[in-house]
């Protein structure tokens, strides 16, 4: 497996702990997608709208094994400001998609933890999580 | 975004316990560089002199990392694996995580450091699972999107007052 600048992480760090590394190592196991963070944002827009900037779809991608982030390879994005908000007042239900993760779900389970409203903690701020605005995503309306 | 998207995009664990720091001091950050990296007191005190902060350089991280892959192969070809070359294991893992958390799920405003508060959640290896890293990406990144929406409210102000004028 190969990580920055060439070093080589050696298996004994897949031993620690499986499922661990499982959670953080499948982040960086394509060194490609390591620079591409911003990508849970970028990602996100990609699942939901349709047209929106263009990507490649990697030929690797597994639906039960990847990450569903992995399944693209971004390209140029729309180009100007204008573009996007033309792009976005032509916008209709047609280009967005509601609940993109189908198939995804068989591998990895849809976790009720998902529906909890109110505050998320992170460091010492808090936020609001208001999953109850977006329903249709979970498939309930 | 939903912790859902979270879960299905990135496959973090969005269940456990959420992520919960406060701020810490350039000592603190020194004692924690020393206890679980293994760091030298004099490169660590270096280390946040140099970027005025609790703060860590990619660029020593890379070095520490190497560092303790190679103290750990010489000792394990000379004496086998013992309790110090795990030791030096567990040094590198938490280097190479805190190195990853910080140019993948909690990039900031500096590219070239990271704040070294996060070492807190690998000094126990066996228990960083049971974090719930997708909430606090999350969490993370809802706080991004309302601080860019105000700093480009706060542009917008300040230059239509210079307009004003």
């Amino acid at each position: 497996m190969e990580l920055w600048s060439g070093v080589r992480i050696p298996d004994f760090v897949a031993d620690i702990n499986y499922k661990l590394c499982f959670v953080f190592l499948n982040v960086s196991v394509h060194g490609l997608y390591i620079y591409m963070w911003l990508s849970l944002l970028q990602a996100w827009v990609y699942q939901h709208f349709r047209d929106m900037g263009n990507k490649d779809v990697w030929e690797g991608y597994r639906e039960n094994i990847h990450p569903r982030a992995m399944l693209f390879v971004p390209q140029s994005g729309l180009g100007t400001l204008d573009q996007y908000k033309n792009h976005l007042d032509a916008l209709d239900l047609s280009g967005v998609v509601m609940a993109p993760y189908g198939e995804h779900h068989q591998s990895c389970l849809f976790e009720r933890v998902s529906l909890y409203y109110g505050w998320l903690k992170y460091g010492s701020r808090m936020v609001r999580y208001l999953p109850e605005r977006v329903l249709r995503q979970f498939e309930r309306v | 975004m939903t912790l859902d998207d979270v879960s299905c995009l990135l496959h973090l664990p969005i269940e456990g316990m959420l992520l919960s720091h406060e701020f810490i001091t350039q000592d603190d950050a020194v004692d924690s560089m020393v206890r679980h990296l293994g760091s030298d007191l004099g490169d660590a005190l270096l280390e946040v002199t140099h970027t005025k902060g609790a703060h860590f350089q990619f660029s020593s991280l890379r070095m520490i990392f190497k560092e303790r892959m190679l103290e750990q192969l010489t000792l394990e070809n000379e004496y086998g694996v013992t309790q110090e070359v795990r030791s030096l294991r567990d040094q590198a893992v938490r280097t190479y995580f805190l190195y990853l958390v910080g140019i993948t799920l909690f990039t900031d405003k500096s590219q070239t450091d990271v704040d070294v508060v996060y070492l807190r959640y690998y000094k126990d290896l066996d228990i960083v699972v049971e974090f719930s890293w997708g909430a606090g990406v999350l969490a993370h990144l809802y706080r991004e999107l309302e601080n860019v929406a105000r700093w480009n409210c706060g542009q917008v102000l300040g230059y239509l007052t210079l307009l004003q004028i």
